[in-house]
Order: C-alpha cells, then sequence, then structure tokens
C-alpha cells in the first residue's frame, strides 16, 4: 500500500511548522516562544503520531490537529475509498464520500466514542451509511441497475468471486467462507450491494423474516469467530 | 415493533439495511440498551474487517480535504497572539508595537484578558474535548497515576516547572513522557475551598484547551498532551471545571 505520508501536501510536518500548523488561519505561530518551535523535530512528531493509538489521534483532532488528521487519514483512507467504491461502483464519488468521511471527523471527532468500537469500524460504518444513502437516490440506483446488469451478463451473479477478490485478510476469508452460503449471500447482497433486507428478500426470494435472521446470525457467528483479530484491531 | 421483533433487525441495522422507520426505532432503543449496542459495535467490527480491501488511500482526496480545512469551511477561531499579550490586552493586532517579537514576559493579567478572546469561540468545541479529556484522564488515575508518576521520573521525559511567573518557586511540574502521556504533580498549591477546583490548560497551536480538571486538592493526576502542546497553565474554576480559563493563570510553564 502506497504511504501518502504524513503530511502528504509536503509540509505538513516541517521542522519549523512542529509547533503550530501550516493550515493558514488555524495556525498561530508561537510567537513568545520562537525557540520551542526547533525542539521538536518533525522526526519526533511523525514517531509519536505513529505511535499514538487512534483513540488518541482523535483526541489530537478535537485539539485542531491537523497532522492527526493526516495520519489517520493514512492509516483508514485506503480503506473508507476500498469500501466506498465497492458499494458505490464509481471512483469519483467514492473520492467524494472519503472526502465527507474526514472532513466530518475533523468538523465533529466527538462523535467517535472509543468504547463503542474502533476508529476503523466507526469509520467504515459512516463509509457505508453515506454510500448506501448514495446508492439509494434514484438516480444513481438506474446507473447502478445498468452497471450491475453489465457485469452479471458477463461474469454470473458470483457475490462469492467478487468478495473473494478483496483483499481480506487469510482468516476473514476462510471464515467467511465457513458461513452457510445463504448467510453469506445475504451479508454480502446487504453489505457491498447496498440493499435492505427487504429487497435482499426479494432478490432471493426469501420471506423477509428468514433474511433478517440469516444476517444476524452469520454476523454473530463471523463476530465469535474473529473475537481475537476484532480484539487486536481496537488495540492498534 | 416489540424489543425482539427489534433485535432480530440488529444484523441488518449494523449493515445499513433496514427502512428508515424501523432504523429511527432501533436507534431510540440503542440509547437504553447497552447490551443491543455492544452487539451492533460487534457487527460492525464484523463489516469493518469484510470492508477492508486494503487500497490505497487517495492522495489527490487528501489535497482536497487539506484545501478545505485550511480553507472558510468554518470560522477560524482568532489565533492567540502571545506578541500582543506581551504588549498588553488592548494591544491591537497589526500595530507595530504589538507585534514585536520579544523576549516572554509572564504578564498573567493580559494572558487571561486574551484567552478569553478565543475562548468564547471555542467554547462549544472544548466542552465536548473536556469530558474526552476528563475520561482518559480518569481512565489513567484509575491505572495508578501515582506509581505511574513515580515511574515516570526514571524513564524519559521532559520535565516543565509551572511557576507563577518566571523564576518564581515552582507551584507544580508536569512530566511528559515520549507517548504523551504526562503526570501533573502539584507541589505548592494550597487546597481550594469547597466547590473550586483547580484546572489544567495547554497552548495547542495557538488555542486554549483544557487537559482536564485537577481537583481541588491535587496531587498526582495523570492527563494526556499532545505533541503540539508547549504551554500549559493552572486556573482556579467552579468544581466540574469549565469549557475555558474564567480567573487569571496561577501557574505557567513551557517545555524548555
Ligand atoms: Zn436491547
Amino acid at each position: 500500500m502506497r504511504d501518502p505520508g504524513l503530511g502528504p501536501d509536503g509540509h505538513a510536518l516541517n521542522a519549523d511548522e512542529a509547533g503550530s500548523d501550516h493550515a493558514g488561519p488555524r495556525g498561530a505561530p508561537d510567537a513568545s516562544h520562537p525557540e520551542s518551535a526547533s525542539l521538536r523535530t518533525s522526526a519526533d512528531m511523525r514517531a509519536d503520531l505513529q505511535a499514538a493509538s487512534d483513540a488518541n489521534l482523535v483526541l489530537a483532532i478535537a485539539r485542531y490537529h491537523e497532522e492527526a488528521l493526516a495520519e489517520t487519514y493514512r492509516r483508514h483512507a485506503g480503506a473508507v475509498f476500498g469500501l466506498a467504491r465497492r458499494v458505490l461502483w464509481d471512483v469519483a464519488l467514492a473520492e467524494e464520500v472519503v472526502q465527507e468521511i474526514f472532513l466530518r471527523l475533523w468538523n465533529a471527532p466527538e462523535r467517535f466514542d472509543p468504547e463503542r468500537g474502533s476508529l476503523r469500524s466507526f469509520l467504515l460504518a459512516q463509509t457505508h451509511g453515506r454510500a448506501v444513502d448514495l446508492l439509494r437516490s434514484e438516480s444513481s440506483r438506474r446507473d447502478r441497475e445498468a452497471r450491475e446488469a453489465a457485469s452479471t451478463a458477463t461474469a454470473g451473479y458470483d457475490l462469492e468471486q467478487e468478495v473473494f477478490d478483496l483483499a481480506v485478510s487469510d482468516q476473514v476469508r476462510q471464515v467467511l467462507g465457513a458461513l452457510p452460503f445463504d448467510q453469506r449471500r445475504a451479508i454480502e447482497l446487504a453489505y457491498f450491494g447496498g440493499h435492505s433486507y427487504r429487497e435482499v428478500a426479494v432478490l432471493l426470494n426469501e420471506p423477509e423474516g428468514t433474511v433478517k435472521s440469516r444476517i444476524r446470525a452469520g454476523l454473530g457467528r463471523m463476530h465469535r469467530e474473529l473475537a481475537s483479530t476484532i480484539a487486536r484491531g481496537a488495540d492498534a | 415493533m416489540n424489543d425482539s421483533e427489534l433485535e432480530s433487525l440488529l444484523g441488518a441495522y449494523a449493515l445499513d439495511a433496514v427502512e428508515p422507520d424501523e432504523a429511527l426505532a432501533i436507534e431510540e432503543h440503542l440509547a437504553g440498551c447497552p447490551r443491543c449496542r455492544a452487539e451492533v459495535a460487534g457487527y460492525r467490527e464484523v463489516a469493518a474487517l469484510l470492508g477492508n480491501a486494503g487500497e490505497a488511500a487517495p492522495e489527490a482526496v487528501w489535497e482536497r480535504i487539506a484545501d478545505e480545512i485550511a480553507g472558510a469551511s468554518r470560522p477560524a477561531p482568532p489565533p492567540l497572539d502571545l506578541s500582543r499579550m506581551e504588549a498588553g490586552a488592548s494591544g491591537r493586532p497589526g500595530t507595530g508595537r504589538a507585534r514585536r517579537r520579544v523576549r516572554p514576559v509572564y504578564a498573567l493579567a493580559a494572558v487571561a484578558a486574551a484567552l478569553a478572546l478565543v475562548v468564547g469561540i471555542l467554547s462549544a468545541k472544548v466542552a465536548d474535548l473536556n469530558n474526552q479529556v476528563n475520561a482518559v484522564s480518569s481512565a489513567l488515575s484509575r491505572g495508578g497515576a501515582a506509581q505511574q508518576f513515580i515511574a515516570a521520573g526514571n524513564l524519559p521525559h521532559r520535565e516543565v516547572t509551572l511557576a507563577a511567573k518566571r523564576g518564581a518557586p515552582a507551584s507544580a511540574r508536569l512530566l511528559v513522557r515520549p507517548g504523551g502521556t504526562a503526570y501533573f504533580e502539584n507541589t505548592a498549591m494550597k487546597a481550594l475551598p469547597r466547590g473550586r477546583t483547580y484546572q489544567l490548560w495547554a497552548l495547542a497551536s495557538g488555542r486554549v484547551v483544557s487537559l482536564g480538571v485537577l481537583g481541588s486538592a491535587p496531587h498526582v493526576v495523570a492527563v494526556r498532551v499532545e505533541p503540539n502542546m508547549k504551554t500549559f497553565m493552572v486556573t482556579n474554576e467552579p468544581e466540574g471545571g469549565t469549557s475555558g480559563p474564567t480567573t487569571p493563570v496561577l501557574a505557567q510553564g513551557t517545555i524548555a
């Protein structure tokens, strides 16, 4: 994975700016302590940020610390982009979602509650919600149906393959592969297809009640089997 | 919907696959039900693993984000101009005298007055932050701040002396560990009357942020410090703390 770097804009972490933002009006040089700016080198600061937990990065973001947002972006923007693109089938729209999700984090970092899960799952839940909103707007739905029709015509209706093409870890792949087929298909249609459980029921010609139980049962089973992976992720 | 119908939808809800009216009902239930909240959080962790496609972070989008947060997307709080404080709170930006860069002096009343300028605008943001900082701080305290503090004395750290003015005896000190955990130790500040608390502040990129309330008779309190914080201040505030300093700075120090 390519690293956009801390300060992908190329100057977020210049040593001269270590004590202040480079970001124009938000940055106020610490005029009374001109000597302090040089005390912490960019390497110090990069090490601090890279060592910081996600929760502490969010605290720093709440303190208008742009470099912390850059580090958060470095860690999570790829996943945000990947999910948005997977759901929306559109690079430009997915990029808009990425921009929106990180600006939302900048403007309302207090919405992330570390007690309620990892930053990654918080960002991806927001990403998914936003992507599905866009998808459910009528015009993009028509576009998507056209694209889906084109893709199923050539590749067949093989959601399983699509999921397996994703760069998920071997363990996630294994756990997903071990789910009963009906559960997996319902989850994939809802999550990647952006369909409501009612739409999934129509697509699969199954009762709604069956579909919602399958989704819940499948997620519950994966959660139990991935518990240690999830716990490790939450520490990261 | 009754509770069991509602709970049967938690999986679909976690995947944004319920109807808007169902989502509303579920959210109402979640607000009062920690067990269902935990269930949804667990499903979202699973979904996050599925959704992790490991793509490169789009660099061009970061450029747009950086432009946006540097630009006019939200009113920027006025920078806290320390050179102006030195010239006195009445100094206006742009006047030659006020812009003069001089050696810092501890003009405490002026500092407090200048802080007040910033604080009004920031208060909403800082109030939210306070809750987070206090949560972090109390979590650290539960872990035995005093013992950790002592350990910090033998590990790499930066020490900041907080004093009423330059050259005065220390009122307190702050040991800042490389990872950002810091320990405030009161050395000479007297216990406050009932209903009052000491509160610790930092200047971060020209802004005043709360690092948390210290209590009326603090000994050692653990706080989180960010890399962009160099100057720290203590004030006397109403119990529970405030979103911005409301009284003159009692002790101040800068990372040397
Ligand atoms: Zn419940």
